[in-house]
């Protein structure tokens, strides 16, 4: 084990940044983004550090009194994608930004930015359940901000039934966590998982609920099959960057705070014992077909775009519902997979309309040959989205295949088989009548910034780079995951 | 004493649950989702004060602040569309499309 400062670092450096874009409030919109952009690099920068020492030691970490931070490689990899992801948001929203928010509000919107990438990293890091609880409620509050921060109706609208459906959900979060306090009497991951087992024992009954609370509480944050009602309005009617925010990092929280605790601080002869794993099996299917079915039903881009979320979140959990190693990875690997081809996808989608002022799926006809960099980025997206080789989209439906078989549950297979023609159905429609129908008097509204497009590009590049070299990242994550099953 | 605690501690989350689930109104359900939250650090605090009061207090903060979030949105939302019924502002949503 080794001890570095990179760790609260990477909790203060942004924290700091979202303090100082406050203080410099009335310099240029421009001016202001620079600077986050900076910070939001900085952190990336000390991810790559993090990932670097990771790989050489078990585990990384620091300790001041009672808070105890540490991350092992696949923490670092989730930081690396909370951290990289933020840098392209920024990129991407600077100097549209005020395009979609109010002048006023731009340098809140910044600063909610930065002060939920410290939560998230920091939540990563944690390692003691009731701070990472706190830290899903700022995450919480910061997303709400983040996506009423367009000021319309639709947008408040949706900013005020999301922190209604979320504050529920923290509160059987917070009875949950507080159940496990009482019962084991300890609130660290490790202290959890040697005193759980004794505690299932003398108190069956209130333990179970506990767990139950948790597992119910972050799912619904997580926008799980059927808890998910909250997302496509959010996701619909927010800010482009904050539309990103949700389904790339918000939900993904959520599915790390479970992943962590259910990994950490239940024993694993316990866990194969507990009902969790088929409840979540249940409902991830439930969210594979149900959300794509719905995603087809959709005429609004970003609508399709908050259902085919819900699909993919299903995906993320059923690989870790099935517990063996290959699943776990293709679970882990699809959090990244899934950052940066929705990412993608999501970004080209907002720079049509923002282009066009167009939403309507049937308005796309026509709009690839009028804007071939967004609409070849979104193309990209949506073939990584089917699983077509060598795509990072398939490396994960590969792994999570695999770890079907491994765990005798062949019929999954077929589920994800109907997902991939089912995302053809409602991705590939959009991509040839982009390129392939003409479309009528599509006006240019506004000019991409060389930020906004480098942005698309870059998450583009990254999402063919992962599909072909998809065997290193899974090779660093492997060892990590390998001792959550051996080292119980 | 500790039964009789969380008697009185399911009781308040169950009544704060289903004020959330039950009432249109949002002043409401902000109230009640409080409820819900608070009583879980009332528990902590009536039966384990020694070891429970620190993370009460930093919770219990925390809570203020999401809470406070929550109350900025409801006035923003109330002021536009002079109501605070969310099935009144869905149905006035669904006509003015």
């Amino acid at each position: 084990m080794t001890t570095s400062l990179i760790l609260p670092a990477l909790v203060l450096l942004p924290l700091l940044g979202a303090a100082a874009v406050l203080a410099l409030r009335r310099k240029t919109e421009h001016a202001l983004g620079t600077l986050v952009l900076a910070v939001t690099a900085v952190a990336f920068a000390l991810g790559i550090r993090l990932a670097g020492l990771a790989a050489r030691t078990e585990a990384v970490s620091w300790r001041l009194g009672s808070l105890f931070l540490s991350a092992d490689r696949v923490t670092a990899l989730l930081i690396l994608v909370f951290s990289g992801l933020f840098v392209l948001i920024i990129l991407f929203a600077r100097g549209l930004i005020g395009h979609e928010v109010d002048e006023q509000f731009v340098p809140k919107y910044y600063a909610a930015c930065l002060a939920m990438l410290s939560a998230l990293l920091a939540a990563a890091l944690a390692q003691d359940l009731f701070t990472m609880y706190l830290l899903l409620e700022v995450v919480t509050a910061c997303a709400a901000v983040l996506v009423a921060a367009k000021g319309d109706k639709p947008a408040v609208e949706a900013a005020v039934r999301y922190i209604m459906v979320n504050m529920v959900c923290s509160a059987l979060l917070l009875m949950g966590t507080a159940g496990v306090f009482r019962t084991t009497g300890c609130l660290l991951l490790a202290d959890i998982a040697r005193t759980l087992p004794a505690a299932l024992e003398a108190h069956t009954l209130p333990v179970m609920a506990s767990l139950a609370l948790i597992v119910v509480g972050a799912a619904g944050k997580a926008a799980l099959f059927p808890l998910h009602s909250w997302l496509p309005q959010a996701h619909g009617s927010a800010a482009t960057p904050s539309s990103v925010v949700i389904s790339g990092l918000l939900v993904k929280v959520n599915i790390v705070f479970l992943f962590k605790f259910f990994t950490q601080a239940v024993p694993a002869d316990l866990l194969r014992w507990l009902p969790v794993r088929p409840i979540l099996l249940v409902m991830s299917v439930g969210a594979i077909i149900g959300g794509s079915l719905m995603a087809l039903k959709q005429t609004d881009i970003k609508r399709m775009l908050a259902y085919s979320t819900v699909a993919q979140v299903g995906y993320i959990f059923l690989g870790f519902s099935l517990m063996n190693e290959t699943a776990v990875v293709g679970s882990l690997f699809h959090i990244l997979n899934h950052a940066v081809v929705k990412g993608m996808l999501v970004l080209a989608a907002g720079s049509i309309m923002k282009l066009t002022g167009r939403r309507r799926i049937a308005d796309f006809a026509g709009v690839g040959r009028r804007f071939p960099l967004p609409m070849v980025v979104f193309a990209v997206g949506s073939l990584s989205m089917v699983g077509i080789p060598p795509l990072s989209g398939f490396v994960s439906k590969w792994y999570l295949g695999m770890g079907a078989l491994d765990a005798h549950q062949p019929l999954l297979i077929a589920v994800l088989l109907l997902s991939s023609l089912l995302n053809a159905l409602y991705y590939l429609p959009v991509v040839i009548g982009a390129f392939f129908r003409s479309g009528s008097n599509i006006e240019q509204h506004l000019e991409l910034t060389v930020g906004a497009q480098a942005a698309m590009v870059m998450l583009a590049v990254a999402c063919i780079l992962l599909g072909l070299f998809s065997s290193s990242v899974i090779g660093y994550i492997q060892p990590a995951v390998h001792r959550l099953f051996v080292g119980a | 004493m500790n039964s009789l605690a969380y008697l009185v501690t399911t009781v308040l989350f169950l009544a704060g649950f289903w004020v959330v689930l039950s009432q249109a109104d949002l002043v409401k359900k902000v109230y009640g989702s409080g409820l819900m939250q608070g009583s879980v650090y009332f528990s902590l605090l009536l039966t384990d004060f020694r070891h429970s009061w620190s993370l009460a207090v930093v919770g219990i903060a925390v809570q203020a602040a999401v809470t406070a979030v929550a109350w900025i949105l409801v006035h923003k939302l109330t002021s536009l569309y002079k109501t605070t019924d969310m099935n009144e502002i869905a149905r006035l949503r669904r006509m003015g499309q």
